[in-house]
């Protein structure tokens, strides 16, 4: 993994973070993308266990994504409650 | 609009869409047809289309299950995809949830670059109008995108609509079938596509890519939609290109090109494709939002108020519980309990009530038939065996309308994505995932369903590892078995006897799903991803139709399946002629002889349950009637004549025979149809059946030895 990104796996709730790169090969960008998550868009973290899947407001809507999934998104900047 | 004369009389137009923008409803709107909708993905589990019909000619609108993308993940958008990227559809009307533009109108771009003949319609109008957010809807967007500025930066028609009040239909309907006449009589072949600028590096590949592609008309796409594809490494068209001839050194210069793009833009390159489309689209919805600021006016290129902290809405303020580790899936075990609750609570009244309905129909029909001097046979025929057998059956419909009405509202108020992902760890543990979910709980309403539900899943492997547990759900046709046993034997506590049947089936499918993970398709479940739909106040009128129209299915099933089941086995039990009517020497007597020489270490080694379960794999609901056919009773005499018949111990093992001993034969070809093999069909009717044989012949021998 490349410097100073982070998994959004890693992001706990209530962050949110820039969307850097997609690693999971064809069929996991593929699905993340129509999703809205592409690099340059800001993805918030409303829920995140530790375990289990995550919770995330991607543009307008309510995303929940698998674990491993969320391992293969890598974000920029992070900051907590917003971006701006 | 003119053109009279060369104007094709009947036009194709299919309904394309991101799950939950409105689609069916629009289809049904469109056409006056009444499909199910809902608010969860998957509603929809196959196309179809009907008719819609104008001035001049026929409109045929083909329904489809919503996608994301062109690229499919489940089998459900396959058929979605299947059918958008081949050139049946004259035109296709794209529906887009205005209250989510961005993200809808990824689909969007991708059908126009793929040049696919498009109008969009920009539903959900109502969510979007100021002075504020739909009621419930859980959204607030501070501005209205103008469907006609969209129209002019997309290029093509937008219609602003609002399905559930048809508004925008008529308008939709002619600017779509404009679109698919224009088409028509320009011809099939579709060249170009929308042209998105994806950068210098990105282009000059495509532009390499699109050389190579343009002598060979790819499958009559535009060529550089292909290039866009093979970039992208999409599997079903790197197959297609490289079955062309040449096509196979066109697949190795795109993985090169892919190679070394992924060198230059250090990256992931269909990512970065993606996200230049969304540039493009940012740009698409910044000139298509009208001034009419609500709330703070924030920089242009932000748009959706992801990239700054909303107030909590509704749907985050509820989702705070129902989607919380511990909170969430107590709530989910609450709203479980409550619909058992309702269902038997207030429909155990209900099926007393229509009981007494059919025993007055027996007397007077007994009267009747006896006036018309028809003899004693025809006389248990139709009393007895028909209306016995049928009335058996029928007295369970208000049951069954609540039950259904129940999980419609489950389905309407968007509660059910959160079960999934609530849910989501512990079906992992299962080798499943959060989606299989939804299946499963289908499956207490009708297996056959849940099996068809299993298509929102991405693998097949989780795809069939749903689609053969599922029968151990306890569905609405094996109600009827414990109502009448539950009732006669347990008086007082028959709810925790029929709660712990309806568990029993829940753990058996827990268990099964371990064995079959760990022996048979082992592996690991697909990743969870799933919209949350907004939460939505649930339309009675179409929760009372979605109860209705699965209740009335009930009564068809009792009236044709049931009364022919009756007629069979009434007929069996009056064979060879001159036989005494069900007596252990008539064919029904030794058919049920054989099997019940195998439910004999189940304490129920009598002709008759071999008889009545043998039966009931014609359909769960029929063990009843057939019942009710072997012991010459009808069905209110039936619970006091099971008396004599069974103990308590040999009730709970017939109950657990009856929940586990083999799907029904419509969910065995629906497990054959969509598992594409009877091999599936007959390990499940096998694990069934021997797990059903096992756990009954357990319970009867722990029973008998403790003496109960």
């Amino acid at each position: 993994m490349r410097d100073n990104l982070i998994r959004l796996s890693d992001l706990p709730a209530g962050q949110a973070g820039l969307v850097a790169d997609l690693a999971g090969g064809h069929a996991a960008s593929g699905r993340l993308a129509a999703m809205g998550v592409v690099p340059g868009q800001t993805v918030r973290v409303l829920r995140n266990d530790g375990a289990g899947p995550l919770l995330l407001a991607v543009g307008g809507s309510r995303l929940a994504i698998g674990r491993g999934l969320a391992g293969k998104v890598l974000l920029s900047e992070s900051s907590s409650s917003a971006a701006r | 609009m003119a053109a009279r004369s060369g104007k094709p009389r009947r036009v194709v137009i299919a309904l394309a869409g991101n799950p939950g923008t409105g689609k069916t409803t629009l289809y049904n709107a469109l056409t006056g047809a009444h499909e199910e909708t809902g608010n969860r993905p998957g509603v929809t589990v196959e196309s179809r289309e009907r008719c819609a019909f104008r001035p001049g000619g026929t409109t045929v609108v083909v329904d489809l299950p919503g996608t994301y993308d062109l690229g499919a993940t489940t089998e459900l958008e396959a058929v979605a995809c299947r059918y958008l990227t081949s050139p049946n559809a004259d035109a296709v009307i794209d529906v887009v949830d205005a209250a989510n533009l961005e993200r809808n109108l990824y689909l969007t771009v991708r059908l126009l670059e793929a040049g696919t003949p498009l109008v969009v319609a920009l539903n959900f109008m109502d969510r979007v109008r100021p002075p504020g957010p739909g009621r419930g809807s859980g959204r607030r967007v501070a501005r209205t995108p103008s469907p006609a500025a969209l129209g002019a930066s997309l290029g093509v028609p937008v219609i602003g609509t609002i399905a559930t009040r048809g508004e925008g239909v008529v308008e939709l309907l002619a600017a779509a079938t404009r679109a698919a006449t224009a088409r028509r009589r320009r011809g099939r072949p579709r060249h170009e596509g929308l042209v998105i600028d994806y950068g210098p590096e990105v282009e000059a590949a495509l532009n390499q890519l699109v050389r190579r592609l343009e002598p060979m008309r790819p499958l009559g796409w535009p060529s550089r939609w292909v290039a866009v594809r093979l970039l992208e490494g999409d599997p079903g068209l790197l197959r297609a290109v490289s079955a062309l001839p040449g096509g196979a050194e066109v697949v190795a210069a795109a993985d090169d090109a892919v190679i070394s793009l992924e060198a230059r833009l250090g990256g992931d390159v269909a990512a970065r494709l993606a996200a230049r489309r969304y540039d493009h689209i940012r740009s698409l919805v910044a000139s298509a939002m009208e001034r009419t600021s609500v709330g703070t006016s924030r920089p242009p290129g932000s748009l959706s108020g992801d990239d700054r902290e909303p107030a909590p809405s509704f749907m985050d303020r509820v989702d705070q519980v129902a989607t919380h580790r511990h909170a969430g899936l107590v709530l989910l075990g609450v709203v479980m309990w409550g619909i058992f609750k309702l269902t038997f609570t207030l429909g155990g009244p209900l099926i007393d009530l229509v009981s007494h309905g059919v025993a007055a129909a027996g007397v007077w029909l007994r009267t009747g038939i006896a006036a018309s001097g028809a003899g004693p046979l025809v006389t248990s025929l139709v009393v007895d065996g028909l209306l016995g057998g049928v009335g058996s059956v029928l007295v369970f419909v208000p049951p069954i309308f609540l039950l259904f009405a129940a999980l419609a509202l489950l389905e309407e108020s968007g509660y059910v994505t959160r079960a999934s992902f609530v849910m989501d760890r512990f079906m992992r543990s299962l080798g499943l995932q959060g989606r299989a979910f939804v299946p499963l709980v289908l499956g207490f309403g009708c297996n056959v369903p849940a099996i068809l539900a299993a298509r929102t899943l991405e693998s097949r492997r989780d795809r069939l590892l749903t689609i053969l547990i599922s029968p151990l759900m306890s569905c609405s046709g094996r109600l009827p078995v414990y109502t009448l046993f539950a009732g006669a034997f347990f008086g007082a506590s028959q709810g925790l006897v029929l709660f712990s049947l309806y568990l029993l089936g829940v753990v058996m499918a827990v268990v099964m799903a371990r064995l079959i993970t760990r022996r048979l398709l082992p592996g690991e479940s697909a990743e969870l991803m799933l919209e949350l739909t907004p939460y939505r106040w649930p339309s009675p009128g179409r929760i009372l139709r979605h109860a209705w129209n699965n209740a009335w299915a009930f009564i068809q099933k009792a009236g044709t399946v049931i009364a022919g089941g009756v007629v069979v086995m009434w007929a069996l039990a009056n064979l060879p002629w001159g036989v005494e009517y069900a007596s252990r020497e008539s064919v029904l007597g030794q058919l049920g002889s054989a099997v019940g020489a195998i439910l004999a270490p189940a304490g129920l080694g009598s002709w008759e349950n071999g008889a009545a379960l043998l039966f009931g794999f014609w359909s769960k609901e029929f063990v009843v009637a057939a019942l009710g056919v072997v012991h010459g009773a009808g069905e209110q005499a039936l619970p006091l004549l099971l008396q004599s018949h069974f103990t308590p111990l040999t009730a709970v093992s017939f109950m657990v025979l009856a929940l586990l001993y083999a799907p029904c034969l419509a969910t065995v070809l629906a497990i054959r149809r969509e598992s594409g093999s009877w091999k599936w069909a007959a390990f499940t009717v096998g694990y069934s059946v021997a797990l059903g044989l096992a756990l009954a012949a357990l319970i009867y021998q722990v029973g008998s030895w403790l003496g109960l």
